[in-house]
């Protein structure tokens, strides 16, 4: 497997940045917790300004009513961009970005990896809220919580950035909380620093085996209009794309691989912006070109 | 992209925007922002 490398950010950082503060923007949250983008951002957390699709969707389990809603919204979302709101504005996928910046010891999952997040989706954000809060619920406008359910779920067991924005801040602000603080609460917060240790030396690692909004993303990324495209006839196979891929989702542009990138594919663009061959790889929109490597990266 | 493909993408895009607007209809946004209220930390 070729060494893993950081390659150029480019346009990226900026907008990673922009997204961070637009996600967290206290002063203008208002309603827009109606809406359910595709990013990994904790609406339990004060400054969050848009809901939170794996909460929102145990919820909807917790209650069991169908969320028409946020399939049809993300399915719409993943079909036009699959997953480019992972590579581009996801601000717990930036700061994983950030992460692997530390220099450290690097090493890449084995892309088997990758099926865990498709378990914790089906599992723990579905299927569990769905099993155990049968017996409770009165009415489909009822809201069932969590904890009524024996928080049994993503959110309680597992997500990193509930802890880190919701759990954490709360746990440093209150000693009342603290004292109340349970065995569940120091192992998430186990579980968070294991994931941001991972985050350090295999990248983008959270996003290709436990994020369960990145599996749901990419049940539609492989058919998104989005893609990418090779010119066989201008690639050399220097293999530089599938070396700065953080997903590993970048295949070499061979015969037997006519999918160029996949489910894994975060549209992050890194691989056209260090190709280091000029109109080799490109990135299109419904067959139109949105960016194409320059060439300017030779090394 | 083939014809097909461009078909069986049409088909998925209606399928998607069905679902969101008999969603909303049925109020789902309006649970989703509850739901987001309600688990406020701080609150």
């Amino acid at each position: 497997m070729p060494r893993p490398e950081i390659g150029k950010w480019g346009r990226r950082f900026p907008a990673q940045i922009l997204s961070l503060v637009a996600f967290n923007g206290y002063f203008w949250r208002g309603g827009g917790k109606y809406l359910c983008l595709p990013v990994l951002n904790c609406y339990a957390c004060p400054i969050g300004t848009v809901a939170c699709p794996i909460g929102s969707l145990t919820a909807f389990a917790l209650a069991r009513r169908i969320p028409f809603y946020i399939l049809g919204f993300l399915g719409l979302i993943g079909l036009a961009v699959g997953r480019a709101f992972c590579g581009w504005t996801c601000p717990f996928g930036f700061f994983q970005d950030l992460l692997y910046r530390i220099r450290s010891f690097k090493f890449r999952l084995p892309r088997a990896a990758n099926a865990l997040k498709y378990a914790l989706l089906v599992v723990l954000a579905l299927g569990l809220p769905l099993i155990l809060a049968g017996g409770k619920r009165a009415g489909s406008e009822e809201r069932i919580t969590s904890e009524q359910s024996g928080a049994l779920d993503y959110c309680s067991l597992v997500c990193p950035v509930g802890t880190l924005e919701g759990g954490v801040p709360v746990l440093a602000a209150s000693a009342e909380v603290r004292a109340q603080a349970s065995w569940r609460t120091w192992s998430k917060i186990g579980i968070a620093a294991a994931i941001l240790g991972l985050a350090v030396v295999a990248r983008r690692s959270f996003c290709r085996a436990l994020c369960p909004l990145g599996a749901l993303m990419a049940l539609t990324s492989r058919v998104s209009v989005t893609q990418l495209h090779t010119e066989d006839k201008l690639c050399t196979r220097c293999m530089r794309c599938v070396k700065v891929c953080p997903t590993v989702a970048r295949h070499l542009p061979f015969k037997e691989f006519r999918t160029e990138a996949g489910a894994e594919c975060v549209l992050c663009l890194d691989c056209v912006r260090n190709c280091p061959e000029k109109g080799a790889l490109s990135a299109r929109f419904a067959g139109k070109t949105i960016s194409v490597s320059e060439g300017k990266s030779r090394e | 992209m083939s014809k097909k493909a461009w078909i069986l993408l049409a088909m998925l895009a209606l399928l998607f925007a069905g679902l969101l607007a008999y969603g909303l209809s049925q109020g789902d946004a309006g649970y989703v922002l509850r739901n987001a209220a309600e688990n406020f930390c701080f609150s």
